[in-house]
């Protein structure tokens, strides 16, 4: 009897299983028109659809990025301070090293929130030992520039075209060592931008930002503006005034770009104010650079690409102040030369 | 009272069954730019792209998997191509240890369904490990009977 019960139970299962309605896999010709006429299609109400971070053909945005940064010879003119004459220093070259993590800890087609972190150092290799007696180029030849820090962006699409940025970072910079902390390095930059996406090849906007890429700090406009082209080969990415490239795909994961990148920042000068005794409490080396430049990007694995670079520093500001004395601003006004430099990096890119 | 236990274990994996098949039917991805139709072979799940808002190219021809780093695949058409495969049911209405295929870079992801109720689909690809990914939300279409 009991047996009886197992088998009819096993039968009424197998019915069930074969009513489940299911389909299959298998190739079969369809007739794919019938999809096109549904009821109530998500994408025939706006409000239901909310337009992508991207546009078609853009360069891959780097979740995990290591790099190396190299600047062949260049001299630095320094100015005098105090009872240091100002002469100049011969850098027979600077290495950096570049790391940053973005990690997209809410990413839905409603919301992206990235949170991140950067490092970034700045060597000088100083050739005539003779000029680090000043006390500018033995705080750089000592410990190079460093910046480390965290990041957080938000991506928020209003509906399938309206979207808006929230950027804000806070970033330690200084002169010092990794383990020197000082409150004076502290620098916090932010950007909003509301932007608008009309199709899938371009994407625009405009904004506010607050930021040290001059040198000091600054707020001004900031532009954004990605197109691909029709035959999606070119393609423009701007983001206006920090970086703008004019984008070629070779194919989809092999790009070149031409343009240029404003860099820049604040750095604390603690090794200055530490050894030297000359009266000023908070030093800032003020420096911000252009980098007209050629790149390479291509995919080694998957999204594992590398990034070569190729391209001329041209100094714009490395002047030093001491931002607590606000009568006389510019303390130090330092002149870098121009110089060639190429920067490789290994990413891991986002989907 | 062996029987009732018995049809109480079938009736819960017939229930699983039903529950594991919610997924099939047609869905239309969060940017609206096409649907896809899940379907079950076997014990696993997957999908094809069986709608495209702009099925062709401005010269009128249909759109293929041009980005595909295969180019054996660069000229299949884009319209049937099996974007989602070999998802298993894992229980609480999520579906694992599948891929999609992004055609519009040619790229593979490991994804993840979970079936948010039972008109909403949330996929999410990622490279690696889940945290490096995107979460896209799909909905359920139905077709218009003939």
């Amino acid at each position: 009897m009991k047996y009886n019960i197992l088998i009819i139970s096993i039968f009424f299962s197998s019915i069930t299983l074969a009513q489940t309605p299911v389909d299959t896999a298998k190739t079969v010709e369809e007739d794919f028109s019938m999809y096109a006429d549904v009821v109530d299609a998500p994408s025939t109400n706006k409000s239901k659809v909310y337009c992508s971070q991207k546009i078609l053909g853009l360069s891959p945005s780097k979740l995990i990025s290591i790099g190396f940064d190299f600047v062949g010879a260049n001299a630095i003119e320094v100015d005098t301070m105090g009872a240091y004459f100002g002469n100049t220093a011969d850098v027979k070259y600077n290495t950096g090293t570049r790391f940053s993590a973005n990690f997209p800890v809410i990413s839905n087609t409603k919301m992206i929130l990235s949170l991140g972190v950067n490092y970034l150092d700045f060597k000088y290799t100083v050739s005539s030992p003779v000029n680090t007696v000043h006390p500018l180029i033995n705080a750089l030849n000592k410990n190079g520039l460093r910046s480390y820090g965290i990041n957080a962006t938000l991506f928020k699409p209003f509906n399938a075209k309206l979207f808006g940025i929230l950027q804000l970072a806070a970033d330690h910079n200084n002169a010092g060592t990794i383990d020197q902390f000082h409150a004076n390095g502290l620098k916090y930059s932010g950007a909003a931008i509301f932007g608008c996406k009309p199709h899938d090849r371009l994407q625009y906007g405009v904004g506010i930002t607050q930021a040290y890429r001059g040198g000091g700090l600054n707020y001004f406009p900031v532009v954004l503006y990605n197109y691909t082209f029709k035959n999606k080969k070119w393609g423009i990415e701007m983001l206006l005034p920090a970086r703008a490239n004019v984008r070629y795909a070779i194919n989809p994961r092999n790009l070149l770009m031409a343009g240029f990148e404003l860099e820049g920042n604040s750095y604390y000068m603690d090794p200055m104010i530490d050894k030297y005794n000359l009266g000023y409490k908070n030093l800032q080396l003020h420096r911000s650079e252009i980098r007209p430049r050629l790149t390479y990007e291509f995919s080694i694995y998957n999204f594992i690409w590398m990034s070569i670079q190729a391209g001329y520093r041209l100094s714009y500001k490395y002047n030093v102040d001491d931002v607590d004395y606000k009568a006389d601003p510019v303390i130090m006004n330092n002149k870098v030369g121009g110089s060639y430099y190429f920067n490789v990096s290994l990413n891991l890119v986002s989907p | 009272m062996m029987s009732i236990l018995i049809l109480n274990i079938s009736k819960a994996q017939t229930t699983e069954v039903l529950e594991s098949d919610k997924i099939v039917g047609v869905w239309e991805v969060g940017s609206g730019k096409a649907r896809v139709k899940v379907t079950k072979y076997g014990d696993k799940f997957g999908g094809k792209i069986v709608w495209l808002k702009e099925p062709t190219y401005p010269d009128g021809t249909k759109k293929v998997d041009k980005n595909n780093p295969d180019e054996t695949k660069r000229t299949v058409p884009l319209l049937g191509y099996n974007n989602l495969l070999g998802f298993s049911y894992k229980g609480k209405s999520e579906y694992d240890g599948g891929t999609i295929y992004d055609p519009e870079n040619g790229s593979v992801y490991n994804c993840n369904i979970f079936l948010k109720d039972d008109n909403t689909l949330e996929v999410r690809g990622y490279i690696g490990v889940s945290l490096f990914g995107r979460t896209d939300t799909w909905k359920r279409v139905t077709i218009k009977a003939k």
